[in-house]
C-alpha cells in the first residue's frame, strides 16, 4: 500500500483489518470496550502517520505495531485486573452454557492468557491469533526475533504450568489413552 | 520442559476471539473522524507550508523576522548614503 492514501483508502484498511485487529486487542486487553477504543485510536493514528508506511517494508507488521502500541497505552492506564477477569468470566459462562465441552479448553486458555505478563501475552496473541511470523512480531514490538522466540517459549511454558490448563491436559491425555 | 501445544493455542484463541462480534458503527465513526480532519489539512494553503513542530515554527518565524529586520536596516542605510 502507498503511503499517501486518502480517507477512501482508510475504508479499505478497515475492511481488511479492523475485525482481526479488534479481536487481537481484545485478547491482549481482555476487555471489549478497551479493545475497540484502542483499535479505533490505532487506525486513526496509522492513517494520520501513513507517510511513515512508505519507509516500512510491510503493511501488516506496521499496522500491528500501531495496534500494539495503542494496547500498551491502555495497559499503562492500569486497568484493574479484576475488571478484565470479570468480563472474561462473563464470556466464559456464556460459552459454557451454550457450547459443547471442547469450547471449555478455549475458555481455560483465554483465562490462563490473562494471567501472563503483558509482554508475553502480546507475543502469544500476535503469533497464535494474528498469525504473524517471529520476524513480523519483532518488527511489531520493536524487539529482536531472538527475543520474540524466547518470549514465546517462556509463555508456552507458563501456560502449560497454569492450573486450568494442567487440568485440561490431564483430561485430554486421559481421553487419548482411553480413546 | 512442558509447553502448551501450538495447535491447541491457535484453536483456543481463534474460538475465543471469534465470539467477539465487532460493530460497524465503529468503522463509520473512524471514517467520519478521518474525514473531519482531511479538509482541514487540504484547505490550509499557507499554513500547510509551516513546519508541524512548535520548535521549528518558532525558529522559522525568528529567521523570517531577522531577514525582514536586516532588509529594513539595509534599505534605511542605502537611503542615508544616497543623501550624503
Amino acid at each position: 500500500m502507498e503511503g499517501s492514501t486518502r480517507v477512501d483508502d482508510l475504508a479499505t484498511w478497515l475492511e481488511e483489518g479492523y475485525s482481526q485487529s479488534v479481536r487481537t486487542a481484545y485478547l491482549i486487553l481482555g476487555n471489549r470496550l478497551d479493545a475497540e477504543d484502542a483499535v479505533q485510536e490505532a487506525f486513526l493514528r496509522a492513517w494520520k502517520f501513513r507517510n511513515a508506511l512508505a519507509k516500512e517494508s510491510s503493511f501488516k507488521p506496521w499496522l500491528y505495531r500501531v495496534v500494539v502500541n495503542s494496547c500498551n497505552s491502555k495497559l499503562r492506564q492500569e486497568i484493574p485486573h479484576r475488571d478484565r477477569r470479570g468480563e472474561e468470566e462473563d464470556i466464559a459462562s456464556e460459552v459454557a452454557d451454550d457450547r459443547v465441552e471442547r469450547l471449555e479448553l478455549s475458555h481455560d486458555v483465554t483465562s490462563a492468557l490473562q494471567d501472563l505478563p503483558d509482554h508475553l501475552r502480546v507475543v502469544v496473541v500476535l503469533r497464535y491469533y494474528a498469525d504473524l511470523s517471529e520476524r513480523e512480531i519483532a518488527l511489531a514490538i520493536g524487539r529482536k526475533p531472538g527475543t520474540v522466540k524466547s518470549r514465546l517459549n517462556e509463555a508456552r511454558r507458563r501456560l502449560a504450568e497454569h492450573p486450568a490448563l494442567r487440568a485440561d491436559h490431564r483430561d485430554t491425555s486421559n481421553e487419548e489413552i482411553t480413546g | 520442559m512442558t509447553m502448551v501445544d501450538e495447535q491447541t493455542l491457535r484453536h483456543a484463541l481463534k474460538t475465543s476471539a471469534d465470539e467477539f462480534e465487532t460493530s460497524h458503527d465503529a468503522l463509520t465513526r473512524i471514517l467520519d473522524e478521518a474525514r473531519a480532519e482531511e479538509p482541514e489539512k487540504t484547505s490550509r494553503s499557507v499554513s500547510s507550508l509551516m513546519p508541524q513542530s512548535r520548535r521549528a515554527r518558532v525558529l522559522s518565524l525568528s529567521v523570517a523576522a531577522l531577514i525582514l529586520a536586516s532588509a529594513v536596516a539595509l534599505f534605511a542605510l542605502s537611503r542615508t548614503f544616497r543623501f550624503e
